[in-house]
C-alpha cells in the first residue's frame, strides 16, 4: 500500500476538492486554500485539525472518518468545522484522494457549550445545596438529641414533686392547692407529649427510607386489630379493601396507618354505628387510597390546619390528642413522593387521601383499575 | 450488702430515683455519683474514692446517658473493657427513647436500657421493678475472688 507523503499533503487535497459549500464554512469562498506551503488565509487550530490517527485509520481501509476541527475566519471570528471524509481509491486500491465534506457546526457548538456550563453549574449547585442539607441534617440531629435528653428531666421534676406533695402533704392543703398541684402535674404531662409528638416528626423527617413492596391492606387490618384491642368495648366496622399495595418503607407504612386508624378510631367514638373504611379510588387516571370514617368530621375552611404540626380542630377535654399525627403522615407520603389531602364535612366524617408509588411488579399492571371500586 | 450505684447529674431525678428505690425497700445502700469521671473513680478506687475497696462491686449500676466529663456510653465502654467490672449488671437510665441511643447502648454490652418517664407514678413503678428485678430476681455475676 502506497502512503499519501504527508498528512499535510492529504489535507492539501481536501481544500482543492472542497465545494463550495465547504469553502463558505471556511469563511472566504474566493481566497480559500489550505496548502502546505503558500499562502495560508485560514488557520488550522492544530489541536483540533484531523489527526494523523484519523488519517492512518482511512489509509488501513476504514469506511469514512470525522473529526472536528476549528478555524479562525479572516475577520478573526472562530469556527467549529465537522470534516466528514473517506479515502478514494484507484484501481490497484492504492489511496488516491480523500474526499469530504466540513459542515459548520459553530452553532450546535455554542449549545454544546452552554449547555456543558449550565450542567457544570447545576452540578456546583447540587453540590453546594448537598453541603448545606448535610449541615442542616446534622443541625437537626443535635437539636433532636437535645431534645431528647433534655427537656424532658425538667418535666419528670415538675411532674414528681407535685406528685409527692399531693401523696404526703395533702392533708394540709385545702381543695384549690390539690387542684392547682394536679394543673401542674398534667400540664408536664402534656409537655412530654408535645416533645415526644416533636421527636416522632423529626425522625420522620430524617430516618432513612427503605421502600419495599408492602401489602397496605395487611398493614392496615394489623394495626386495626391492634385499635380494636386496645378498646374491646368500641364496636366499629371495618372495611379494607383487598390487595392494596405500594413501595412504602414498612416501618413508616405502619406509621402512617397508626395515625390515621387512631384518629378514625377516635373521631368516630361519639357516634353510635362506627364505620372505618380503607381503600383506593381513581382520580384523574391516578390510583388514590384513602382511609374514611363517619365520624365527628371537620370544617373544610380548616382543612388547611389539619396537617400543620400541633394544630388541632378540636379540644383535648373533646378528643384526645397533641396534633401530630397528620404532620407525621404528610411527611412519610411526602419522602415517598405522593401527595396528601382530606376531604370532611362537621358531623358527617373525613376522609384522608394519599398517593404513594407502586410497587415495581405492578406497576406496568392496571394497578388503577383495580383500585376502582 | 445490695448496693446501687446511681450515676446522675440532673438533681431532682436523682432526689426521684432515690425516693422511688427507697420507698421500693430493696437497696440497703444507693451511693449516688454525679458525673462520668466520679462513677469511673468510685468503680476502680482512684481520685477521690481512692480508699475505696473496690472488690465491692455495686449489685446494679444505673447508668444515665447524658453525664458531664465523661458521658455515660464512654463510662459503660470502660466498665467493659475492664476485668474488673466486665460483667457488672449495668442498666442505662436515661430520658432519651431514641433508637441511636438504645442501640449504641446494647453494643456496649448495657445489661437493660429503661428510658424515664416524665409521669412520676410510671417512674416510681419503673425504679421498684427495675430494684426488684436486678436486687432480688436477677442471680448475680460471681465474686471476682472466686473465679
Amino acid at each position: 500500500m502506497t502512503r499519501p507523503r504527508s498528512t499535510s499533503h492529504a489535507c492539501c487535497t481536501i481544500g482543492s476538492i472542497a465545494s463550495s459549500a465547504s469553502r463558505t464554512a471556511l469563511g472566504d469562498p474566493g481566497r480559500f486554500t489550505i496548502s502546505t506551503g503558500g499562502e495560508t488565509t485560514v488557520h488550522l487550530d492544530a489541536q483540533f485539525s484531523y489527526s494523523h490517527r484519523n488519517i492512518e485509520r482511512a489509509l488501513e481501509g476504514s469506511e469514512s472518518e470525522e473529526a472536528e476541527w476549528r478555524v479562525v475566519w479572516p475577520d478573526g471570528s472562530v469556527h467549529w468545522l465537522l470534516g466528514r471524509f473517506r479515502m478514494l481509491r484507484d484501481a490497484a486500491g492504492r489511496p488516491h484522494r480523500l474526499l469530504g465534506v466540513n459542515l459548520d457546526i459553530s452553532e450546535r457548538k455554542q449549545s454544546e457549550t452552554a449547555l456543558h456550563e449550565l450542567n457544570s453549574q447545576l452540578d456546583r449547585e447540587v453540590r453546594e445545596r448537598t453541603v448545606q442539607l448535610s449541615v442542616a441534617n446534622r443541625e437537626l440531629e443535635a437539636f433532636t438529641y437535645s431534645v431528647a435528653h433534655s427537656l424532658r428531666a425538667p418535666l419528670r421534676g415538675m411532674n414528681g414533686f407535685a406528685k409527692i406533695l399531693l401523696d404526703e402533704y395533702s392533708a394540709g392543703l385545702d381543695q384549690e392547692a390539690l387542684d392547682c398541684l394536679h394543673r401542674i402535674q398534667g400540664n408536664a404531662v402534656v409537655m412530654g407529649q408535645l416533645i415526644d409528638g416533636l421527636l416522632a416528626l423529626a425522625r420522620v423527617a430524617r430516618g432513612s427510607l427503605e421502600p419495599e413492596a408492602v401489602d397496605l391492606s395487611g398493614v392496615a387490618r394489623a394495626v386495626a386489630a391492634e385499635h380494636a384491642a386496645h378498646e374491646p368495648d368500641r364496636s366499629v366496622q371495618l372495611l379494607v379493601r383487598d390487595g392494596l399495595r405500594a413501595s412504602i418503607d414498612r416501618t413508616l407504612a405502619h406509621m402512617l396507618f397508626d395515625s390515621l386508624l387512631s384518629n378514625a378510631w377516635k373521631f368516630t367514638s361519639k357516634v353510635a354505628d362506627a364505620r372505618v373504611e380503607v381503600g383506593c379510588t381513581q382520580l384523574y387516571g391516578e390510583g388514590v387510597y384513602f382511609v374514611r370514617d363517619n365520624g365527628v368530621g371537620f370544617n373544610m375552611a380548616y382543612a388547611n390546619k389539619l396537617f400543620v404540626p400541633f394544630q388541632r380542630l378540636h379540644g383535648p377535654r373533646e378528643f384526645p390528642g397533641v396534633g401530630i399525627g397528620l404532620a407525621a403522615c404528610q411527611r412519610i407520603v411526602a419522602r415517598h413522593g405522593g401527595r396528601m389531602w382530606a376531604e370532611g364535612r362537621e358531623g358527617e366524617g373525613a376522609a384522608f387521601f394519599f398517593t404513594l408509588p407502586p410497587c415495581p411488579e405492578n406497576a406496568d399492571e392496571t394497578r388503577v383499575e383495580k383500585c376502582t371500586p | 450488702m445490695k448496693l446501687i450505684l446511681l450515676i446522675e447529674d440532673n438533681e431532682s431525678d436523682e432526689v426521684l430515683t432515690v425516693r422511688a428505690l427507697e420507698k421500693a425497700k430493696v437497696a440497703n445502700e444507693i451511693q449516688v455519683v454525679r458525673d462520668g469521671e466520679e462513677a469511673l473513680a468510685y468503680l476502680f478506687g482512684t481520685g477521690v474514692h481512692a480508699e475505696r475497696d473496690v472488690k465491692q462491686l455495686p449489685t446494679v449500676v444505673l447508668l444515665d446517658l447524658n453525664l458531664p466529663k465523661i458521658g455515660g456510653l464512654d463510662v459503660l465502654r470502660r466498665i467493659r473493657a475492664d476485668e474488673r467490672t466486665r460483667r457488672l449488671p449495668v442498666v442505662v437510665l436515661t430520658s432519651s427513647g431514641e433508637e441511636k441511643d438504645i442501640v449504641q447502648s446494647y453494643d456496649l454490652g448495657a445489661n437493660a436500657y429503661v428510658r424515664k418517664p416524665v409521669d412520676f407514678n410510671e417512674f416510681a413503678q419503673a425504679a421498684k421493678t427495675l430494684g426488684l428485678f436486678w436486687l432480688l430476681v436477677n442471680e448475680a455475676p460471681p465474686k471476682r475472688d472466686t473465679l
